[in-house]
């Protein structure tokens, strides 16, 4: 079960393919088998030689290509080399899966066209079932790249005491990974251990605003109660002021009524008669 | 059936209703036709292009079949004994024709045969479509059809085969450690 889950993500995710056979009616039958046995949408470009192909290539990300591999052979192995020794030079991915196809292979052949970096081989006639099966091995595959070899892993065989031994290029690939993991690894650390400051930093500087803000507010709060106290004094000043002048007033009536009191020692009979009715009245 | 009674092309009157289906059912018209167009125009590869359309044929009519059973199963469909029937009938026939075609090494009997398997080919689709498959075209709904891509169905029906036969270049010898 978990081989069917395999084959849906890997082929059914594909989006453009490259066919590269100079035969139409080949083209057509690859055509069909991967538009009725494949993905539903993949858009399917076609090539008659080998510098068709990398100008499709170039124009555009393929997902997988199938070709025929008697182009002739020679001009089908200098594609295949083209393609996976060319990192530095083209834009596409170089290890995509390369299906080849032909009436029949010499042993010979089929080690050329491996050393070139097909990844998988299919006799005709085609076969929609092992079609995919090829894609499927193919897509399941790691890429070497070494001195001496580019393309899918070629080892395909559990070999009898095989244990302790490695292929020689793989050293310089093993090597290389290794470096590139303990790079990542650095890289990694040196992300983290930058991550950490910038958030103690950040702490630090938020603490410091905290601190700014609290004192403000204590200082604004210290003068506005000074405000308010010069406030109510002043306030207080102008009552006294006014209760002092009330006073004065007062005071200044009294003695305005005073004096404006008549003396009746001083009177005259008749005025002492008169102010006496009056204050009677 | 006639040519003039059947299209060389899938027309829309031939729908069952399901789009996984008459996928399949477009399949067939246009393998048929392959075979046809190129037996017209005799390719140096005949040969190998109509063994490669033959067996392509044989792989899309097990998965196809295998879609409309299971479907007809969940559906609950009552004629499908009759059904099964019927395409076991169509099976042993092309089977029969294939093992005539890869017993022939002249190349004008190749070709003959191969034309007579096109049209049969192309005839039966079009026969069960319009009389058989169009009994359940009511009955079946899309939520009963496994709708995954025909090459998918074609390897269920065909399990129990040597799944390492592809793997051509795990046969050569020399590929222990360097």
């Amino acid at each position: 079960m978990q081989d069917k889950v395999e084959i849906v993500f890997n082929i059914l995710s594909a989006e453009y393919c490259l066919v590269l056979d100079p035969n139409p009616h080949y083209q057509r039958l690859v055509k069909e088998i991967l538009r009725f046995g494949g993905p539903k949408n993949l858009e399917i470009e076609f090539a008659v030689d080998a510098d068709h192909g990398l100008r499709l290539l170039r124009e555009g990300s393929m997902h997988f290509i199938v070709m025929e591999t008697k182009l002739p052979l020679e001009e089908s192995i200098d594609f295949l080399m083209k393609i996976r020794k060319g990192r530095a030079k083209w834009n596409f991915d170089i290890s995509l899966p390369i299906i080849g196809y032909a009436d029949a292979f010499t042993p010979q052949e089929i080690y050329r066209l491996r050393d070139a970096g097909i990844s998988e081989l299919m006799i005709r006639p085609l076969s929609a079932a092992t079609f995919f099966k090829c894609l499927k091995s193919a897509s399941s595959r790691k890429f070497i790249e070494t001195s001496g070899y580019c393309g899918p892993d070629r080892r395909r065989r559990l070999v009898m005491n095989y244990a302790n031994k490695r292929r020689a290029d793989d050293r310089a690939a093993e090597l290389a990974e290794a470096a590139k993991a303990e790079e990542a690894r650095l890289k990694a650390e040196a992300d983290a251990k930058a991550a950490l400051q910038a958030a103690a930093k950040a702490e630090e500087e938020k603490a410091r605003k905290l601190e700014e803000a609290q004192a403000e507010a204590v200082r604004k709060k210290v003068q506005a109660e000074q405000l308010a106290r010069e406030k109510a004094q002043a306030e207080a000043a102008v009552a006294a002021a006014a209760v002092a002048a009330a006073e004065m007033a007062r005071n200044k009536a009294e003695a305005e009524a005073a004096a404006a009191k008549p003396d009746p020692s001083a009177m005259t009979q008749e005025e002492l008669s008169r102010h006496l009715l009056k204050q009677k009245k | 059936m006639t040519d003039q009674a059947c299209p060389i092309e899938w027309t829309p009157d031939l729908s069952v209703g399901i789009e996984a289906i008459d996928d399949d059912h477009k399949t067939f018209f246009v393998v048929a036709d392959l075979m046809q167009s190129a037996i017209r125009e005799n390719p140096q590869n005949l040969e190998a292009i109509l063994r490669s359309s033959i067996t392509i044929l044989q792989e899309y009519v097990n998965g196809h079949f295998l879609r409309e059973e299971r479907a007809m199963e969940a559906a609950g469909y009552p004629k499908l004994a009759e059904h099964h029937a019927l395409h076991e009938a169509f099976k042993a026939t092309a089977h029969r024709f294939v093992e005539d075609f890869n017993k022939i090494v002249d190349h004008n009997e190749q070709k003959k045969a191969a034309q007579k398997l096109a049209e049969v080919v192309h005839d039966w689709v079009c026969d069960h479509i319009a009389k058989v498959d169009m009994a359940y075209k009511d009955f079946l709904k899309a939520e009963h059809v496994d709708s995954r891509p025909l090459a998918f169905l074609s390897q269920e029906a065909d399990e129990g085969g040597d799944d390492d036969d592809f793997d051509l270049m795990s046969m050569i010898p020399g590929d222990g450690p360097q």
